[in-house]
Formats: structure tokens, sequence, C-alpha cells
């Protein structure tokens, strides 16, 4: 795999300070791709063509948190736009479903279905508060790749790329409740993930 | 309070798509006794609204940039 962006950015204008910023937050994007697409040559010609549509504009932008945003955004969307087009593309995600869905949650409840009392789900106080510290997001980033991987990959196309249940079953190629027993399992662990990292640090 | 574990894949269903009226009924009647799975379905609306957080990346912790608008060419 090539470790230069292979993008000429002087000849589109880019100021360097910028395209410093950018070659630097590359390797974030393409990892961020992927883990969506588990294609590494698709994964890269969308985080270039990402990174084409956003320079066009970038210089625009003041400050580089800013840049970061908008240029993932536009990456978002085009993974998204993949997923649409293309349903049928072959991924590597369906092998590992059935390891997983014999994943139990029985350890969080008890024999008659109740909460365990250890795992009872604890008040998260005020998130809104909590959402504005930089070391929550570094927590939140934990509980997520703690998640087994096809959790983390069936939640982060539900809740972040955006698609639907039903993009997700024609993508991954799984029938429907297996899409969402996944999705149950995700929310459940990010939940215990976060009150035991974060909110029972907090009390 | 016997089902939790039922109700709790409700709540995350409820996140996917329109649930029918029973269930409704069913995850209403439920939440009203268990005071747990009450505080979990708030934890699972505060996971959604955290995502929405996290997808904006950096731009929560960053108060001097303005999100840019796309759309502004």
């Amino acid at each position: 795999m090539s470790e230069l962006l292979n993008i000429d950015f002087a000849s589109y204008g880019v100021k360097e300070h910028l395209q410093s910023y950018l070659n630097e937050i590359w390797p974030q994007m393409r990892l961020f791709a992927q883990r969506q697409l588990r294609q590494d040559a698709l994964a890269e010609d969308l985080v270039q063509e990402a990174l084409l549509s956003a320079i066009q504009n970038a210089d625009k932008f003041k400050g580089q948190a800013a840049v970061k945003t908008w240029v993932f955004s536009i990456l978002r969307r085009k993974i998204a736009d993949h997923f649409r087009k293309s349903p049928r593309t072959p991924t590597d995600q369906t092998v590992n479903m059935t390891d997983e869905s014999e994943e139990s949650l029985d350890i969080l409840f008890d024999e008659r279905g109740r909460w365990h009392p250890h795992f009872q789900p604890v008040e998260w106080g005020n998130p809104e508060a909590t959402r504005v510290q930089d070391e929550f997001w570094v927590t939140f980033d934990l509980c997520l790749n703690e998640l087994p991987e096809q959790q983390c990959t069936t939640f982060m196309m539900r809740e972040y790329i955006g698609l639907s249940t039903d993009e997700i079953v024609s993508e991954l190629k799984i029938s429907i409740n297996a899409v969402n027993v996944t999705l149950h399992r995700a929310r459940i662990r990010l939940q215990q993930c976060l009150s035991i990292r974060w909110f029972g640090e907090q009390q | 309070m016997k089902h939790c574990e039922a109700i709790t894949f409700l709540i995350s269903e409820s996140q996917d798509r329109s649930l029918t009226l029973g269930e409704r009924f069913r995850l209403k009647t439920h939440l009203m006794m268990c005071r747990h799975c009450r505080t979990y379905e708030q934890s699972v609306h505060q996971i959604r609204d955290m995502m929405k957080s996290y997808s904006s990346l950096d731009e929560v912790s960053s108060t001097e940039t303005q999100r840019p608008d796309p759309r502004n060419h």
C-alpha cells in the first residue's frame, strides 16, 4: 500500500500549511475508510476522491478543525454512496457474522431475564456537560474500539454513516434479524462500557 | 420486571424502525414498572446523540472555528 498521498496539491493551488495538514489527517481517513469498506484499494480511492473534492474549497476554511470536519463529512458521504450504489460488492464482512451471533448477553441478566445487580444501568447525569470534554471522546473511542469488529462495523454503518437497516442487510447479506441483534449487542456493550469507564469514574 | 432482556432488545429496535402498537404497549407498561430499563432506554437515546456529536468530530471542541457550509462555494 502506498504511504504517499498521490495528489499534487500545489497544482490545485492549495496553501502549504493546508497541504501538510491534509497529509497529517490522511492516514486517519484511510483507516476509517478501511474499517468501513474492508477493501484497501477501494478505501484509498474514496479517500482520494474525498480529498480532491474537499481541496477545491478547503482554502476558504479558517482553522484546521473546520477542514477536518468537512473532509471527513465528504468521506462519509462517499462511503454511504458507495454502499447505496453497489450493495452487491462482496466483502469479507459476512464471514465473521455467525461466530459473533453466538455471543451471549446472558451474563448481564439473571435466569429470569432481569438485570443482574452488578450490571444494572446507572444514571449518566448530565451528558451534555460531559461531551464538551475532550477526554470524554477518548473514552468514547475506546469503547467503540472494544466492540467486536462486526458489532463496530454494523453500528458505525447505522449510526455514523447513517445507513438504514435495510441498506445494511443488502450490504452485509445477512438477515434483518441478524442486523437487529448485532445493533442491540453493540448498544448494550457501549452502555456498559461508558457506564464503567466514564460515568462510573465521575461519581 | 421479568423481561428486561427482551425489553432492551425492543428498546434497540425502536431506534431502527417504528414499533407496532402491541410492542409500544409492552414497552411502555414495562418501563412504568422498571427503573433499570428506563435508565437503559435513556442511555440508548444518549448514545445516539453522542454519535451525532462524534460524527462531527472535533466540531464540538473547537469553539474558534465555524462549521463550513459546503453549499457556500
